[in-house]
């Protein structure tokens, strides 16, 4: 791989393709991990036949009124969406790490995607400054830590 | 003539003693009787005793006839049975060697069977231990396989994390990069220069 002559923007983008492997679709162990949390979240672990009490009670306990991101009221956009902050797509041994859970409106969801954590505070510094300390605020340290591991 | 000397005469004339007592019975030999006299007194005794014993002979022939016919009714009878007898004899025997017959054919056919299952039991015997020894080197490459399986599973959990781990060292980089440009863009002109050098030196190390 010769990476002299690439512009920064193309080193940075080789680095994403690299970094954004799917790796719930590499080993039948990481489908599994990936997997578990739609066991949790959803009745027969299909999202069409409707949400656990278990993972309703979760949201109850871990949740206000309010998006920890937009601030606004969840009945304003379109209701309460548990997110992994590590998408588990990416992290699947995260799927089931509660530190990793979080409740945010669909709205912030969709905006989030499957961005890696840096690149969402990159991301809502550049197009929401406004809102980037809320999420700053939200950064999951211990598990990024727990890659070193 | 004395008793003696009459009953010696009689047996003579081929009586039995016990007759000839019987039928002197009669007669006192006291009076010491003649031949003449003796011969009358026998004469009456054989006529009656002669006819007795004649009742009594057709009496035990017509007992006798009856016997006889039993028996040949049961001589019937035994020979009816004994026909039977034989005839089911001779078709028992006959089934029997059929019987025989089969089954010696059968215990042929199970000996050749007893050899054929001996010499494939002992074609398992050698398959079985020659398993055996493969089964014991594949339990050992097995196991040679799941220490690197496992070996391989641990490598892998760490890659996994030091790719994620990399990249949101470049996704902080970036980060603070743009942090810092933003930072950059707040200085006056104459001082962007300055903070730039600053800036680079930092990122340079």
């Amino acid at each position: 791989m010769n990476l002299n002559d690439r512009e920064l923007k193309e080193l940075f983008e080789l680095a994403d393709k690299i970094g954004k492997k799917r790796y719930h679709k590499l080993t039948e162990q990481d489908f599994e991990n990936y997997k578990k949390f739609d066991y949790w979240r959803y009745i027969n672990g299909d999202g069409e036949c409707g949400t656990t009490q278990e993972s309703k009670d979760w949201v109850e306990k871990h949740s206000n009124w309010y998006c920890p991101i937009c601030g606004k009221n969840y009945s304003a956009t379109n209701g309460k969406t548990i997110d992994h902050k590590l998408p588990r797509a990416q992290y699947p041994w995260l799927a089931m790490n509660f530190m990793n859970l979080w409740v945010i409106c669909q709205a912030c969801n969709k905006d989030k995607g499957e961005k890696h954590w840096y690149e969402y505070e990159h991301y809502m510094f550049v197009h929401h400054p406004e809102l980037y300390l809320a999420v700053k605020a939200a950064r999951p340290s211990q598990l990024l830590e727990s890659l070193k591991d | 003539m004395k008793r003696s000397e009459a009953i010696k005469l009689l047996e003579s004339e081929a009586w039995t003693k016990a007759d000839a007592i019987r039928a002197l019975e009669v007669i006192d030999f006291n009076n010491n009787p003649d031949e003449l006299t003796i011969r009358r007194a026998i004469s009456n005794f054989a006529g009656s005793e002669l006819s007795h014993r004649q009742r009594l002979q057709a009496a035990q022939k017509g007992q006798v006839t009856k016997k006889n016919k039993e028996i040949e009714q049961i001589h019937k009878e035994y020979d009816v049975k004994i026909t039977r007898y034989k005839q089911e004899l001779k078709q028992a025997r006959e089934r029997n060697e059929t019987e025989l017959h089969n089954l010696t054919a059968v215990n042929n056919e199970l000996k050749a069977e007893v050899r054929r299952l001996s010499l494939n039991n002992d074609q398992l015997k050698k398959d079985n231990i020659s398993l055996k020894e493969k089964l014991q080197n594949l339990t050992i490459a097995n196991k040679d396989l799941d220490a690197k399986l496992t070996n391989t599973n641990l490598v892998n959990e760490q890659l996994k994390k030091d790719n994620k781990d990399l990249k949101n060292v470049v996704d902080a980089i970036k980060l603070k990069l743009a942090i810092e440009v933003n930072q950059l863009l707040k200085y006056e002109d104459s001082e962007i220069r300055k903070a730039l050098i600053k800036l680079f030196n930092s990122t340079l190390g």
